[in-house]
């Protein structure tokens, strides 16, 4: 598992101030995600493609990610033409709809804009230090709490199941479509689950050993506003508000 | 001297197994304890005892000549006592070093910036300042100890209680660890098996048998890893 | 089970997110600061669970989970599926911000009320644990899928026969979560029976 692999880097908006991104970003991607029509998504999709320039993402792996999380919008792209109804035109004498055809394009637009916008706005800070952004915007501390913990013990749980996976595998166990692999799955996971059980008390102990008692206190970081993290945010205010009314009065 | 940590007479046993402390009786002011006894014996259950983690079923504990009963009590107890987990892992659970360490330091009620200059100050006599801002789950094994070393004497203890810190432990780390440890002026108990460095480290040597605690007469045992056939056991020179 | 950015309307991104709003903070109220960790624990389970890909027939699909997650935290299950559905988005660009609230009651609502439904037999022995287990992990995917299509078919009546076709995949799929909750219950009760208690002394 690649985690975080957007993080590291020394674009601007790698630098940027995480609570501006996340206000910035927080509009900017629901504006885009409800915009009606062609004209106002591309150019959505134009800053988007910016903002992926600015951020100086590896190309590579951006296209990567892009790929594996377009299942569900490609499934659209090719199920709407054939199913939505309305004027249909033949293509190689299959009848397609075009309305179908339409909204199909326009979502797979606004899927990978926005999967843009959220790697080159997001991506590019830390989980941590967007937990702690999100707790100064008033995510309650429990929440926060929540989120940093799950994200700090997800690699945790991963290597103890591909250890469980591995001795599995060394002593002849390969995977089919039957009852026995799916007992052995749950087993697998059953057995995850009793040992990242036993690894929350004892994590539990070490935090009440060092004065927890329900009250969560992160370290913030002290924070460092540039004007380009002015810029960009009021950027993405006007540019949500503005594509938003043209898209639904223009 | 003054004492720290009393047990009177504790028992404790786990669901369905026999006593693992039987009537034990122990005392605890600025020594440096060395702790040692064969796996399942009781080292582990007698120092989350001596925190609090775990209640004596009977006997009594006293910090500081006053019997500690309510989670009050255990909450002051727990600021003067500093535990080193044998798995760092279930230590440190922040997403970066240098709020691990800062998480305590919160707790007691520090500002953001005390506590983040006790914390930086910390890693630095630890030699181990580079790492501040890495993320946690992708330190070495050794790095990590150190790192959980780090959180808990950030706390200013007056005792610690290490389980097993150097196992799995490279080496170099080890080394380190040890020096550490021996320049430190606080009192500790030490669960162990590695005696090199407990010579190092402790002054006097504790057994836990059969669910009481000795210590060991002669002092600290002369024990060092070299070539002869008792190298690996605790011996004495004649 | 992620619906992805840009395909719903803003009426029913602002439903799932105010019922993910007001779930989560009632989940957040009913949690004890010392169970923190482990709902923590069970959210990266969750959020590992679906990098597992299980044969069935000719491929391979990935597990959900949410019915074992909802049977042993109940209403906590809210929570923790919401910081793991924030994790996949950020960290592999799974589903999305805009969409998270309706993607969370998606997943979590029906673990969430199949859990409190049948965790008075999940703690017995016997026939009805077995019910409920396999029940649980059955109709968490299968209701996901019906409110997943509910959710395109309020957005646009065009999307029908698209939603259609992925509650009839969902069947498949519902059953093999369905056996292998059982067999993950069935292991949690012999080995460490306490974790199908976790809820029991709640608030």
């Amino acid at each position: 598992m690649k985690e975080e692999r957007f993080s590291v880097g020394g674009s601007p908006l790698h630098r940027g101030s995480v609570k501006l991104k996340l206000c910035g970003g927080l509009l900017f991607i629901p504006a885009f995600a409800i915009t009606p029509s062609y004209r106002e998504a591309l150019i959505f999709l134009f800053i988007s493609l910016l903002l992926t320039a600015i951020a100086r993402l590896p190309l590579k792996h951006v296209i990567n990610r892009l790929v594996l999380a377009n299942f569900f919008s490609l499934f659209l792209f090719i199920t709407l033409p054939l199913t939505y109804g309305g004027d249909p035109f033949l293509i190689w004498g299959v009848p397609v709809s075009k309305a179908g055809f339409l909204l199909g394009g326009l979502i797979v637009i606004k899927t990978n804009g926005i999967l843009l916008a959220l790697i080159a706005l997001l991506g590019t800070s830390t989980v941590s230090s967007l937990g702690h952004g999100l707790n100064a915007l008033g995510v309650s501390d429990r929440l926060t709490a929540l989120l940093l913990f799950s994200y700090r013990y997800i690699f945790v749980i991963e290597q103890e199941f591909k250890r469980l996976q591995r001795a599995a595998k060394i002593r002849g166990f390969s995977p089919g479509t039957n009852v026995h692999t799916y007992r052995t799955f749950g087993y697998l996971i059953g057995m995850t689950m009793v040992k990242s059980w036993d690894q929350s008390q004892r994590i539990h102990d070490a935090m009440v050993l060092r004065g927890y008692d329900g009250q969560f206190f992160p370290l913030t970081n002290p924070s460092n506003r540039s004007p380009f993290d002015l810029i960009l945010f009021l950027g993405l205010v006007l540019a949500s508000i503005i594509l938003t009314f043209l898209g639904y009065l223009g | 001297m003054s004492t720290l940590l009393n047990l009177d007479n504790v028992c404790f046993s786990y669901p369905h197994c026999q006593p693992i402390l039987n009537n034990c009786n122990f005392s605890i002011g600025d020594q440096r304890i060395g702790l040692i006894g064969s796996n399942g014996s009781g080292k582990t259950t007698l120092l989350k005892i001596l925190v609090g983690l775990l209640k004596p079923q009977q006997g009594r504990l006293f910090h500081q000549g006053s019997e500690v009963t309510s989670e009050r009590d255990y909450r002051k107890l727990r600021k003067n006592l500093g535990f080193l987990f044998q798995n760092s892992n279930d230590q440190l659970f922040s997403p970066t070093v240098i709020e691990d360490i800062a998480f305590g330091p919160l707790n007691m009620g520090l500002t953001q910036d005390q506590a983040r200059e006790r914390s930086l100050q910390i890693l630095k006599k630890l030699d181990i300042l580079s790492l501040q801002d890495q993320i946690t789950h992708r330190l070495s094994g050794g790095e990590k100890k150190l790192v959980a070393l780090a959180t808990v004497l950030v706390m200013n203890p007056r005792l610690l209680l290490l389980d097993e810190p150097t196992n799995n432990l490279d080496p170099e780390t080890r080394e380190k660890l040890t020096a550490i440890l021996r320049d430190l002026e606080i009192a500790r108990i030490i669960i162990s098996h590695d005696w090199d460095f407990l010579t190092e480290t402790t002054d006097e040597l504790y057994s836990i048998e059969h669910g009481h605690l000795h210590q060991c007469k002669d002092g600290h045992v002369h024990v060092h890893q070299h070539v002869h056939e008792h190298g690996d056991k605790p011996h004495h020179h004649s | 089970m992620h619906i992805s950015e840009g395909v719903l309307s803003l009426p029913v991104l602002a439903t799932g997110g105010t019922i993910t709003f007001f779930s989560t903070m009632y989940g957040l109220k009913k949690l004890d600061y010392d169970k923190i960790m482990t709902v923590a624990m069970f959210s990266s389970a969750f959020f590992v669970a679906s990098f597992i890909h299980i044969p069935l027939g000719p491929g391979s699909v990935h597990l959900l989970l949410s019915g074992i997650v909802g049977l042993i935290l109940g209403w906590a299950a809210f929570p923790a599926i919401l910081a793991a559905l924030f994790l996949q988005a950020l960290l592999f660009q799974y589903g999305g911000l805009a969409v998270i609230g309706v993607n969370t009651v998606i997943i979590a609502a029906p673990a969430v009320i199949l859990g409190l439904f049948f965790r008075p037999w999940l703690v017995q022995p016997g026939k009805k644990r077995f019910i409920a287990s396999g029940a649980a992990g059955f109709f968490s995917i299968f209701f996901s899928s019906l409110l997943m299509a509910a959710a395109l078919i309020a957005t646009d009546a065009g999307f029908a026969k698209a939603a259609l076709l992925l509650v009839a995949w969902s069947i498949p799929v519902s059953i093999l979560e369905g056996v292998i909750t059982i067999s993950i219950v069935k292991f949690l009760a012999t080995v460490q029976p306490e974790i199908l208690f976790f809820s029991e002394n709640s608030k």
